[in-house]
């Protein structure tokens, strides 16, 4: 019962005000948008780079513009380009997804200049709730908590030591306009405050162009735990519970979850009125986030997401709505069609991000094209995915390339069917952090659901390094695989010179063919 | 046919394939059967203990890449050539070659030509993929030589530095 219909109105629901509309963004994320306008009757124009022009959202969108070539700052990130290409598509409505422009205000602005309407939220209500200092000073005049920590941008190295004194160590610093983990210091010492905040506003305006920072208390083992909301246009505010998001690995989140199992009915009622209060202060409308850190059976505000999620698919699947196209509903000016009691959860749902990174090098990205790919399905498996047999994925953008997930009456069911599923999985051309997701699903710590933010750091290279089995299975594959190569020499096979270079396995053509020692 | 294969810890490991009744058995423990699938662009899986795990083989003289069932392994042939290459050169003359382990763009060089470093510093800061990735020193010594710039591209593997420990 994962789809559970809601039965809300008896006529038939209005087309929708939204006709056409640009989706600016690329990715998983993008084919999620385009399938959801399509389910609405939207006609979807896909605003895609040179490297995505062939990808399977500009295969599956009604019409495809060229943003030209080059990476995100000239292409997905640029204003102009992304309005140009609704000007010329003639599109009614943008899409931003998520990250690129979706949480810039002057990006929102600018549509409603335009005319164009941006799926999201007013300008004004992004400029608030999107801003953490604003959020967070909002947040205290509700009497929500909040981490102890710098009310507003810190000036200076000399600031962040007074800070830092004020609330003690080990402290956190982050980019105002951050989020995803970019900017993020965690300091440990007096002495090592001064460098990690320079490198903090080095990499702030590296990624956003803003080198505002801030400083707060570090907690020792908190959870994430984030409530999902959505807004209309006339103030009707709703709620659709929690999730919870404590697999992390430097802040990006790794594997996600709902319901959280581990916060009490007292506490989930909190955190959802000082969501609900939030969103009413800002007048919000649109889907977003409000994400607090659970620490000790106390919940502290940390920041809201103004833009649908990587994660939103847990909470589709245990309570059957359909975010991305509530979202859409929403900027077309449509009213929310049920409310707050009909919004039911059931079940229990997990998301494992499967990244084009080595977890054996650190989680360094490994761009390349996929050879072979099985997608796993069944009952109680969903599979967002962008990713098609022949397809390379670009090392110009972030290395997201499926979300796996599973969906069960329990928590138990749900990680059963995600092993199963991940056994199924197959994408042979680069590594992926398919074999993590399946060590940690093996986990008993994580099985127990006693984990934390921290938790995957502190497991070391348990959860990266293969375990005894796997490595054994590579010691004898690549015995077999050499005796097979010398019973049969290789045939002199060229191998395209396109491919050779950019790969993470082996060395150039040349280096390939070397001859044996 | 016998095989000597180094892991990534150092260890050193026999392998025996028979390649006609094919089995393979990893440090005279029990044969275990397996079979080797072909596709049309070369080999596409091996088939171990019954199970299928696709496959990515790639060698570049005794190093050898390996990406099985989606874990990567870089392993590498002991032949006697090897060992006596690693006895001769011993730790002292140690020249470490600091590869770039993914592509992308030289954003920070922290050090200088000739500057002392010790294990773990961070040498070069890389940009991939949206994230700024610290490449660090894998052991201590003298940057002997400094190949790139600030702004580079690299390519994947491409010599960075090179370090006298």
């Amino acid at each position: 019962m994962a789809f559970r219909r809601l039965r809300i109105r008896k006529r038939a629901p209005r087309p929708s005000r939204i006709q056409s509309m640009l989706v600016a963004n690329r990715g998983e994320i993008a084919l999620r948008i385009i399938r959801a306008g399509w389910e609405l009757g939207i006609h979807s124009v896909l605003a895609a780079s040179e490297a995505d022009i062939d990808s399977l959202p500009a295969r599956v969108a009604d019409q495809v513009v060229s943003l030209g070539g080059g990476g995100a700052g000239e292409t997905y990130l640029s204003l102009e380009r992304i309005i140009e290409a609704a000007k010329e598509s003639e599109v009614q409505a943008i899409h931003p997804g998520y990250g690129f422009l979706s949480e810039n205000p002057t990006f929102s602005r600018r549509c409603e200049e335009e005319d164009l309407i941006f799926i999201g939220p007013s300008a004004d209500a992004m400029e608030k709730l999107g801003d953490k200092v604003w959020a967070k000073k909002k947040a205290e005049e509700l009497k929500i908590p909040i981490i102890p920590g710098s009310k507003d941008v810190v000036k200076d190295a000399r600031e962040a030591f007074q800070i830092a004194k004020r609330v003690g160590y080990p402290v956190l610093i982050k980019a105002a306009a951050g989020g995803g983990g970019r900017g993020m210091r965690v300091v440990q010492h007096p002495r090592d405050l001064k460098n990690a905040f320079l490198s903090a506003q080095q990499e702030a305006t590296l990624a956003f162009g803003d080198d505002a920072c801030f400083l707060e208390k570090y907690l020792a083992k908190p959870r994430h735990v984030e409530i999902q909301m959505m807004a209309d246009t006339r103030g009707q505010v709703r709620h659709l519970f929690e999730r919870e998001c404590s697999i992390q690995r430097r802040h990006q989140k790794l594997l996600e979850e709902a319901p959280c199992l581990k916060v009490s009915h007292l506490l989930r009622r909190s955190m959802i009125q000082a969501s609900i209060g939030l969103v009413r202060a800002a007048k919000y409308y649109g889907v977003c986030t409000m994400e607090f850190l659970v620490d000790r059976n106390r919940a502290y505000f940390i920041e809201c997401n103004t833009r649908v999620q990587v994660e939103h698919p847990v909470t589709e699947q245990i309570t059957g709505i359909d975010i991305v196209r509530a979202g859409i509903r929403i900027a077309g000016r449509e009213k929310i069609p049920f409310s707050q009691h009909q919004v039911k959860r059931q079940g229990h749902a997990i998301e494992c991000r499967i990244n084009a990174e080595d977890p054996r090098r650190g989680f360094a990205p490994t761009p390349g094209r996929v050879e072979e790919l099985i997608l796993p399905a069944g009952p109680g498996i969903r599979v967002d995915t962008h990713l098609c047999p022949g397809y390379t994925v670009p090392d110009l953008y972030d290395s997201l390339v499926a979300k796996v997930i599973a969906f069960g009456r329990t928590r138990k069911e749900a990680i059963n069917r995600m092993e199963r599923a991940l056994r199924e999985m197959v994408i042979r051309g680069f590594p992926t952090t398919l074999p993590f997701h399946r060590r940690l699903l093996a986990h008993q710590t994580f099985r127990r659901g006693k984990s934390w933010t921290r938790f995957v750091e502190q497991q070391g290279s348990r959860l990266t390094e293969p375990d005894d089995l796997e490595s054994e299975r590579g010691l004898m594959a690549a015995a077999l695989l050499l005796a097979d190569e010398e019973d049969h020499p290789p045939v002199g096979k060229p191998i395209p010179e396109d491919q050779g270079a950019s790969w993470a396995l082996g060395g150039t053509p040349e280096q390939q063919d070397a001859p044996w020692n | 046919m016998e095989l000597k294969i180094r892991d990534e810890s150092g260890c050193v490991h026999t392998l025996e394939v028979d390649t006609v009744s094919k089995t393979v058995s990893l440090n005279g423990a029990e044969s275990i059967p397996y079979q080797i699938i072909r596709g049309s662009e070369g080999i596409e899986a091996v088939r171990l203990d019954h199970r299928r795990l696709p496959v990515e083989f790639s060698r570049d003289g005794i190093r050898l890449s390996l990406l099985l069932d989606g874990v990567s392994h870089a392993l590498e042939r002991e032949t006697t050539y090897a060992f006596l290459q690693r006895a001769k050169e011993g730790p002292q003359q140690g020249r470490i070659e600091l590869r770039s382990p993914i592509p992308g763009i030289i954003s920070a060089v922290e050090v200088t030509k000739g500057e002392k470093v010790k294990k773990g510093d961070v040498l070069v800061v890389l940009q991939a993929m949206k994230m700024e990735n610290e490449i660090s020193s894998p052991a201590s010594g003298v940057v002997s030589e400094l190949l790139v710039v600030e702004g580079e591209k690299v390519a994947i593997d491409h010599i960075l530095l090179i370090i006298k420990a």
